[in-house]
């Protein structure tokens, strides 16, 4: 365990963005539970019914700024998840741990990111790479 | 005569200090009557784990089985969802906005936890402010954190500490006059429909928002359809009774599996113990301000007390607030009041789980 107080700053973020997005959430819910409740009750009194109008025009107005905001928020570059995007990857950005996936996933080159287009002994290179490799291996051959 | 004592050999202080641990679970759960049907469990697992050369093959088994695959906690949910009514958040669904508010200590905790561990373990450590068991161990154990063991002793210590924790802090948050604000409650009709419809709709909501919470939300609303379907009633009781008890029967035992002295007394699990407890006190906190503010522009005042009933503990927490209420002024009732924002705290916390989860994954 190392302590990081830098890291405090850098999720604030989260913080933001977390609490935006339940309040659209919840505020998606609230305005759907207002609408069944409008829809489906039977006995209201008029100014019931034009006061829960009015909080739905309130509630909606809010999820409005809040989508907004959360748009803004919303600016975590990593092309999987919010965090930033440390590593790039075929144009794309990638956090350090999605990063490593990829590079599990897709790339094959012992030198490189790129995927493999030559194999030698169960080891992968690509173009660049593998003349490079032949180059050593010739290199090798001269000096004995 | 050696095979007698042989095991006394492997026995270390640290495992003595388990069963202390363990010894005071069982206190707890049995003369204090805390969350007994979980404290009582682990208390005793705790112990059982902890004894030099015990061979605890059946409890990884259940572990493999129930918590690694998360159906322990799922499960469980649709007994919860079936015990929940909604009905006083349905007749005022204005108060749902206090369990989103009570979420805050979760966020701030994530902030705050992720200088000391990576953030997975960080966001996994911040969700045990939302009091709520089966989320803390979904999400601890999708996102893959090495702190499962001591985030659910945290989180179902502290569910069953509620009454200890949130007095004092909703007392210093609040005054007396505060306190004292009456909230008259009107019984409103809430129909069929709606009590059918409302598990639906916020089923698809959370799940097209934040996807990873759909498991949460799904199995939550899936028991609560199966009480107000009206069609389902023996289902309806054996989710609440036979299912929820069994599930909770095996979660405790299987849940002390994760406390072995060996990873378990080390400064990292004091550390999580300290940052649920912060995330516990910021979430009350968090309902407690938030009802201040609206009563800074609202007519009708709110008794800032119910804001703290936003968290997932149900349905201790609403229970607390109105016993407060009362102890202020004895004809001042915010039971339905303190009940619906509870009720909307379990809702809300599920969804945070869901939305770290779908930040992290």
């Amino acid at each position: 365990m190392e302590f990081k107080a830098i890291e405090f700053v850098k999720n604030l973020k989260y913080m933001g963005l977390g609490m935006l997005a339940i309040i659209i959430v919840i505020g998606a819910i609230i305005l759907v539970t207002m609408l069944l409740n409008h829809l489906t009750r039977k006995n209201e009194n008029s100014e019931t019914k034009s006061n829960s109008k009015l909080w739905i025009a309130l509630i909606l107005g809010v999820l409005l700024v809040a989508l907004l905001l959360s748009l803004y928020f919303a600016d975590g570059d990593c092309a999987v998840c919010l965090r930033d995007g440390e590593h790039t990857y075929e144009g794309q950005k990638y956090c350090a741990e999605h990063y490593e996936e990829i590079l599990a996933e897709k790339c094959d080159c012992e030198g490189c990111t790129e995927d493999f287009t030559h194999e030698v002994d169960k080891k992968q290179y690509c173009d660049k790479h593998y003349m490079e490799f032949l180059l050593g291996e010739l290199e090798k051959d001269a000096t004995k | 005569m050696e095979i007698l004592y042989e095991n006394f050999t492997g026995l270390t202080w640290q495992m003595v200090v388990m069963w202390v641990i363990g010894g005071i679970l069982i206190y707890l759960a049995i003369k204090k009557e805390m969350e007994p049907t979980l404290l009582f469990p682990m208390g005793l697992g705790a112990i059982i784990v902890n004894i030099p050369g015990a061979e605890v093959g059946a409890l990884e088994t259940l572990f493999d089985a129930g918590i690694a695959t998360e159906l322990f906690p799922l499960i469980l949910f649709i007994g919860i969802g079936a015990m929940i009514d909604f009905g006083p958040l349905l007749s005022n669904p204005k108060l749902m906005i206090f369990g989103a508010a009570a979420q805050f200590g979760i966020f701030f905790t994530l902030c705050l936890a992720s200088m000391f561990f990576d953030i997975n373990d960080a966001a996994s450590i911040a969700i045990i402010g939302a009091a709520d068991g089966p989320t803390s161990i979904v999400v601890a154990n999708k996102l893959d954190s090495k702190y499962l063991g001591a985030i659910m002793v945290a989180a179902y210590s502290y569910m069953a500490l509620v009454p200890i924790i949130q007095p004092p802090v909703i007392k210093f948050l609040t005054t007396k006059k505060e306190r004292l604000i009456r909230m008259p409650y009107e019984a409103r009709e809430v129909s069929k429909t709606t009590r059918i419809l409302f598990p639906i709709v916020i089923t698809m909501i959370a799940g097209i928002i934040a996807p990873d919470s759909i498991m949460l939300v799904g199995f939550l609303m899936f028991g609560n359809l199966i009480r107000e379907c009206g069609v389902l009633n023996s289902l309806s009781e054996t989710a609440q009774k036979v299912l929820a008890n069994l599930i909770t029967i095996f979660l405790g035992i299987t849940v002390a599996l994760r406390m072995q002295a060996g990873e378990f007394l080390n400064l990292d699990t004091l550390l999580i113990l300290g940052l649920g407890l912060f995330a516990f006190v910021f979430d009350t906190a968090g309902g407690v301000l938030f009802a201040k503010l609206i009563n800074l522009f609202s007519k009708k005042k709110i008794n800032p007390m119910i804001g703290a009933a936003g968290i997932s503990a149900f349905p201790m927490s609403g229970r607390i607030v109105h016993k407060m209420g009362l102890k202020e002024d004895p004809q001042n009732f915010l039971l339905m009041h303190s009940i619906g924002v509870n009720v909307s705290g379990q809702i809300a916390s599920v969804i945070a789980g869901g939305l770290i989860l779908s930040f992290f994954m």
